[in-house]
């Protein structure tokens, strides 16, 4: 699954080669990681250090999936409290979500419930969630466990990854465990139109990942 | 809109960044998909390139939703005597929100809540777009039958968060819009205009029409993606920023009254001045011109002399004129000129156009004003004219002079008398039929703990009048006040492009003692269906018309006569239907989460 090179600035408007545009928020606690998780997917890019993220920002990615172009516009939130205001107006446009935590981080583990209650309350009821524990790269410091999370998200009806945005774990997977998730809604939708039109092959293909998540974190 | 007000300037600049950023984006995800739109025949194929699938489902997703809560409601039964008068709260600020236009609500709200963060949150939620489930709808030829009702909401007077949420569901809407309406709509045939204006018509070439087709799908698709903030929209947030600062109400707050001002009718408008930066002065030379036979009002924006000097650093104004019809002032009812640089006496020689009969043309009123551009997004308000079209002569083209004045701020309407006016010849009428039927007794009755249901039946609605122009796709919305509680809100199906449909809905309300019914009013109300945003057109107010609920004032107890001795006839007839043909009015919407 090859990705197109993400573009930006004026470029990230100009570009309209492609065929769906899809909005995705990632959402979770303050320094979970959300802003760095996106840097890794879009820009190949990590950075150790932690900038708080002034109330939103967003990228642009266009990538190629089921035989479609589909231009990605992600939703980066600052996870403090007084910005809450801001992002949760995104809720509302955005057709998936990334719900973030950090499993060093038992209380950002703890906020996935409320994370998961925001959602219903800002967004559409069934709106298409990921559950990610980021720093899967810290092993030695983990205090929220994959057992837990799986928990967890089975009880929420997420889909759950553990990932690594420094060591580039399961960042291009979950976008497009996402984005295939948006595209069978999208089949969905309208069952009386050609499954072709969607891009999404209809039967077994459909459930099944091209590229599969590496179970858990290899670390 | 969102509230930025609370942050530092430095966050402000970066979040705006961001927001210029979207809106260029939105932009360019707007011409994809209205070419689209020209290009790809296929309907199915067309929603899913275009995105609008998504929205669909949510519609279908959250119609799903209310199925599920009406029924999660009905086996509780919470009692309505239970809940104590001090818990309905309704500012009477926010009884007055004109639902037509978001952001006048909006700034209303933002103003009146002091601006704290849970309100903004609250107002930002997005509102239930849900259609009526027409399903039900269909099934109430047997309005009696509770089965065949498919909705049942309990009547529940508290509501402790009271302010709505209809907010931020078209916060998208203008940006682009608005930079294509100041940069681009330069009219080719404008220049001699002016000599043979008020002579004859000016014939016009078709290109604006086309535009604001548009402008239409634009605002139609735009409403539906995340907020968007436009260089306007920030402007407003730093103007409250700074009006805060000052103390002074927002330039939205004036905007919300005045558009609610001319619904109502009757208010005076009370000058203030010094609300913006700069000192008003100067004038605007315009004409209005309403051509019949395009159906079109055409306001020729000429020039602009001696205005006041927005930067005194550099001592210039870059000026435009903005041109909106209140209450329509939705951004579809909102035209620019260019911007002409560094000039005070600017020359335009544009024509603004509305397309909008003339009919509903006379019930609003057109607000001029003029703007400097600042390249940093802070325009800033230069002076305004209000004219108010129900006097105005149309027949009368010349050009004039008019004195810009300060931003007027009108008062909000003292609750109509009773039985105000029966304007049936505009609002249309709808045929209603009401009963309360007292619960069927079970076991351990006791008479402090009978409750019982109102049942309203929404029959049909006569000469519903068009709405910009164009027959309206109407719909039913009711709330029992003072339950303002979206459990409290129920609504009919949307009848396509009638005049007069036919609903034949039964709303049933129930959990109501029958002391209650003399303090609850019902608030039925006639909406065109937009998927951008609802009009009102007009609506009943069911009570006693008392001026009270439960010993607090209630501005919405204002039932009319007539509304009054139908709810009489409805608590005297022991379970039987009352029905009555009754005038639609307009009144302002005690509660606007509803859309």
């Amino acid at each position: 699954m090859a990705s197109a090179t993400a573009t930006y600035g004026q470029k990230e408007s100009s570009d309209q080669n492609f065929d769906y545009m899809f909005k995705i928020l990632i959402i979770g606690n303050s320094s979970v990681g959300k802003t760095s998780f996106l840097f890794r997917y879009a820009d190949d890019s990590f950075t150790p250090a932690f900038v708080s993220t002034v109330g939103i920002d967003f990228k642009v990615k266009t990538i190629y999936r089921n035989d479609k172009r589909i231009k990605l516009q992600i939703w980066d939130t600052a996870g403090q409290e007084r910005y809450r205001t801001i992002t949760t107006a995104y809720y509302r446009g955005a057709m998936g979500f990334i719900l973030m935590y950090d499993i060093t981080n038992e209380d950002s583990f703890n906020a996935v419930q409320d994370w998961a209650t925001q959602i219903k309350t800002y967004s559409w009821d069934n709106a298409q969630v990921l559950l990610v524990g980021n720093k899967c790269d810290m092993e030695d410091e983990r205090v929220v466990s994959g057992d837990r999370a799986r928990q967890l998200s089975d009880h929420l009806g997420f889909e759950f990854f553990e990932a690594s945005a420094k060591d580039n774990i399961n960042v291009k997977q979950t976008f497009e465990r996402l984005v295939d998730i948006i595209c069978e809604k999208m089949s969905d939708s309208l069952d009386n139109v050609d499954p072709a039109v969607t891009g999404v092959k209809q039967g077994p293909q459909l459930t099944e990942q091209p590229t599969a998540p590496r179970q858990d974190c290899a670390c | 809109m969102i509230d930025l007000s609370f942050l530092t300037e430095e966050e402000q600049e970066t979040i705006l960044g961001v927001l210029h950023r979207d809106a260029r984006l939105k932009q360019a995800e707007e011409t994809r998909v209205k070419n689209l739109q020209l290009s790809v025949r296929d309907k199915g194929l067309l929603k899913y390139l275009s995105g609008e699938w998504f929205y669909e489902t949510k519609l279908l997703r959250h119609r799903d939703r209310i199925h599920v809560e009406l029924s999660q409601i009905q086996p509780k039964k919470p009692s309505f005597v239970a809940s104590s008068i001090q818990e309905v709260h309704i500012p009477p600020e926010l009884c007055g929100l004109i639902p037509e236009d978001p952001d006048n609500r909006r700034g209303i709200l933002k103003s009146m809540s002091d601006q704290s963060p849970t309100d903004s949150l609250v107002s930002l939620r997005s509102a239930p777009q849900s259609p009526t489930d027409q399903a039900s709808a269909a099934q109430d030829t047997t309005p009696a039958g509770r089965d065949a009702l498919g909705k049942q909401v309990r009547f529940v007077p508290a509501v402790g968060h009271g302010v709505p949420q209809q907010g931020a569901k078209e916060l998208g809407v203008h940006s682009v819009l608005d930079v294509d309406h100041a940069v681009g709509s330069p009219s080719v045939e404008n220049h001699d205009l002016s000599e043979h204006y008020h002579g004859r018509l000016p014939q016009v070439s078709n290109l604006l029409s086309s535009e604001q087709e548009s402008d239409l799908l634009e605002a139609r698709s735009m409403s539906k993606s995340v907020p968007t903030l436009q260089l306007e929209e920030m402007d407003d947030l730093f103007d409250n920023k700074h009006r805060k600062r000052t103390a002074s109400i927002t330039s939205n707050l004036s905007w919300g009254l005045a558009s609610m001002s001319s619904i109502s009718g009757s208010l005076a408008s009370i000058s203030r001045g010094g609300l913006g930066d700069v000192d008003v002065q100067g004038t605007v030379q315009f004409a209005l011109n309403y051509v019949q036979k395009m159906g079109e009002l055409q306001v020729f924006v000429v020039q602009c002399r001696d205005l006041a000097v927005a930067e005194p650093k550099k001592s210039r104004s870059d000026p435009y004129v903005k041109c909106y019809l209140v209450p329509d002032k939705t951004k579809l009812g909102k035209r620019k000129t260019s911007v002409k640089k560094k000039t005070l006496i600017p020359s335009f020689n544009e024509i603004l156009r509305f397309k909008i009969l003339m009919e509903v043309l006379k019930m609003q009123k057109l607000n001029i004003s003029v703007w400097h551009n600042d390249t940093f997004g802070r325009n800033s308000f230069l002076g305004e004219v209000n004219l108010d079209l129900s006097e105005w002569d149309f027949g009368d083209t010349q050009i004039n002079d008019y004195a810009l004045t300060p931003r007027t701020l009108t008062q909000l309407p003292s609750p109509p008398a009773v039985s105000s006016r029966p304007t049936s010849d505009q609002r249309g009428q709808m045929r209603v039929s009401l009963r309360y039927l007292s619960q069927p007794s079970h076991g351990k009755k006791t008479s402090k703990t009978e409750t019982g249901e109102v049942q309203i039946w929404v029959k049909d609605c006569k000469d519903l009048p068009p709405a910009r122009g164009v027959i309206i796709d109407p719909f039913v919305k009711c709330t029992v006040l003072p339950d303002i509680s979206k459990k409290s809100r129920q609504k009919t199906r949307v009848v396509k492009r009638t005049a007069n449909p036919m609903f034949n809905h039964t709303m049933v309300y129930d959990g109501f003692r029958p002391e209650d019914l003399r303090e609850a009013c019902a608030e039925i109300t006639v909406w065109d269906h937009d998927r951008l945003n609802n009009h009102y057109v007009g609506g009943l107010r069911l009570g006693l018309g008392t001026g009270t609920s439960y010993g607090a004032a209630a501005d919405w107890m204002d039932s009319t006569q007539l509304e009054t001795n139908l709810w009489e006839k409805m608590m005297d007839s022991n379970g039987e239907w009352v029905e009555e043909i009754l005038p639609l009015r307009t009144f302002v919407v005690a509660k606007t989460m509803a859309k």
